[in-house]
């Protein structure tokens, strides 16, 4: 996958160091390097890029005020050279945040940070579009389609997939990533060791879900969520 | 500050001593006249008078007189209420120590009791008192003189301590670190251009940390300072940025308070360069044997009121240090010109 990207920097030193690690780095594309952020808006806003590097102090427009204004598929990797902007630039769900001066190193990491992002929501998209995924198990890919699953439990590293058929795939994967490749709210987490797809769901009671003789537990954490989605589909 | 209190601790007891000693005299001498005339307890008592009348009129004045009226510039109140003083118990010390004659001594015939003789005396007692009135009077001002140089050296310490914050607000920790980033950058495209800034950045360190101690520096290193200054905030603006430093220095004999022109060029950085409209920087110092000019001009792109960077602190730092060093010797303009286009600020100095 390629990434398109954008800089954006002040000071023109700093947007060349990155330029160059943007250039040298194979799943980035750049696309164009500005010196302020009220010359990049005209462009970006019209013709949004994957990624942008986004100084935050900067005259006239921040980076900060930047973020806000811009369109939701660009996600943005801070750079600044003061600490105290960090938490600021998390409140705009920045990707990640560097700062200067900035090695390549950091700047891979970011970077990468950005590819898995991007794969997963691409791939994300792809399962929900198309209704099935492969999952690895026992040495070859297994064809799962999303309609057929009823949940999924988490096991240390494997994860088993339940279908409405009665059987079990087992696969080595982690929930977290199961999680965030399977769409949303179709598929919840309940529970630290459950994702459910819910409208397979046959019944809720207060703190567990049924599933013919199985009950699931929901945790406080995913409470919110799940309580959510029973809400919307529920005949008041 | 300790070393102060201690020496002055020493003044204190070495003062008090030669009180102690000068009294002790002044009350001890006429014990001599015990051997040779049997002078009696009671008499030697009441000839006391005299150097408790002296002990009295010398307190009024180092304790009261002295830092009340004559320190505070009104001579001649304290030279009025001397006067009275003095008149008053010398005429009482004369009738006083005739008295004490008469009662214990009136064997000495050869007492005056003629009105010129009864005046001559007075006078005479009176004169004694003046003198030590005029004693206390000066010692008073000796004393008060100590302890101003003491206040003016602690004043000055205090000065130092002052002077040693504002050198830290001088070296703005934003533009160290802003710099080190942008030599970090440099590395990667420019050795020998990041070798360079890096030798700039230690200049205007040491120009700082050394010359910015004395209360003059040639005027050639100021300007050094305020070129490399210049140089390093340069390599942060684009190409595109006009920056122009032309000095015009005849004589380099030329002294000059350091630090002062410093906030200004600061000031033209950090209001004069927008990231859309063209922006350019215009520094001229000329300096002679008479005058030091300082000129900078900037595009004026007034700061959005969301951008809070400074608070107008460094343009008050400039007047006070100009009030400082060149008190009614400095004239300073400041405003826009060209339609509100152009920022100009210039200093000149008389030398």
């Amino acid at each position: 996958m390629i990434i398109n990207c954008a800089i954006i920097d002040d000071e023109p030193l700093a947007a060349s160091l990155l330029k160059s690690y943007a250039e040298k780095t194979p799943f980035l594309n750049l696309i164009g390097t500005y010196g302020s952020a009220v010359e990049a808006m005209k462009e970006l806003r019209s013709n949004p890029v994957h990624l942008l590097f986004l100084d935050i102090q900067m005259p006239e427009l921040s980076g900060i005020e930047f973020a806000k204004i811009l369109p939701k598929e660009t996600k943005i990797i801070f750079t600044t050279a003061f600490q105290q902007y960090a938490i600021e630039g998390y409140k705009v769900s920045a990707l990640d945040y560097l700062m200067k001066p900035v090695s390549y190193e950091d700047f891979l990491k970011a970077a990468n940070k950005a590819l898995d992002w991007f794969c997963i929501t691409q791939k994300k998209q792809t399962y929900a579009a198309d209704r099935f995924m492969y999952v690895k198990s026992d040495y070859k890919l297994v064809r799962v389609a999303l309609d057929d699953i009823l949940y999924i439990e988490g096991l240390k590293d494997y994860i088993r997939i339940y279908l409405e058929d009665g059987q079990k795939i087992m696969s080595l994967m982690n929930m977290k990533k199961m999680e965030d490749y399977l769409p949303r709210p179709e598929f919840l987490r309940t529970h630290r060791s459950y994702i459910v797809h819910m409208s397979k769901a046959e019944a809720i009671e207060r703190f567990r879900i049924v599933f013919g003789d199985q009950y699931l537990p929901i945790s406080d954490s995913y409470k919110e969520d799940v309580q959510q989605y029973f809400d919307s589909h529920t005949l008041a | 500050m300790s070393k102060y209190n201690f020496k002055f601790s020493i003044n204190k007891h070495l003062a008090g001593a030669c009180h102690m000693a000068l009294w002790a005299y002044m009350f001890l001498s006429p014990m001599t006249y015990w051997r040779g005339t049997g002078i009696t307890l009671p008499h030697y008592l009441m000839i006391s008078m005299q150097p408790f009348l002296l002990m009295i009129v010398f307190y009024a004045n180092y304790l009261y007189l002295a830092p009340k009226y004559f320190v505070a510039g009104k001579h001649r109140y304290d030279l009025l209420i001397n006067i009275v003083l003095i008149t008053v118990l010398g005429t009482f010390l004369h009738y006083w120590m005739d008295w004490a004659n008469t009662l214990f001594m009136p064997y000495l015939t050869n007492r005056n009791d003629d009105t010129l003789g009864t005046a001559a005396y007075i006078l005479r007692d009176s004169l004694n008192l003046a003198v030590f009135a005029a004693g206390a009077t000066a010692l008073a001002l000796a004393r008060r003189w100590v302890t101003a140089d003491q206040s003016l050296k602690e004043l000055e310490a205090a000065r130092a301590q002052a002077e040693l914050r504002n050198l830290r607000n001088q070296i703005n920790p934003h533009f160290l670190l802003n710099t080190l980033n942008n030599i970090y950058a440099l590395t990667a495209f420019d050795t020998a251009k990041a070798q360079e800034t890096i030798q700039e950045l230690s200049k205007m360190l040491r120009h700082i940390l050394y010359d910015y101690q004395q209360p003059t520096v040639p005027v050639n290193d100021e300007v050094e300072f305020l070129e490399n200054y210049v140089k390093l905030m340069r390599i942060r603006l684009p190409e595109t940025v006009s920056v122009t430093f032309n000095t015009n220095i005849q004589s380099n004999r030329v002294e000059i308070a350091p630090m002062i022109f410093i906030s200004l060029v600061e000031n033209a950085f950090k209001h004069g360069i927008s990231p859309t409209e063209p922006s350019f920087i215009r520094i001229n110092i000329d300096a002679n044997e008479q005058t030091i000019v300082c000129c900078i001009e900037n595009s004026n792109n007034p700061k959005s009121s969301s951008d809070h960077s400074g608070h107008g602190i460094g343009l008050q730092q400039v007047g006070r240090r100009l009030e400082l060093a060149y008190p009614e010797k400095y004239i300073w303009q400041q405003g826009t010109k060209d339609n509100d286009k152009i920022y100009y600020s210039k200093i000149t100095i008389q030398l």
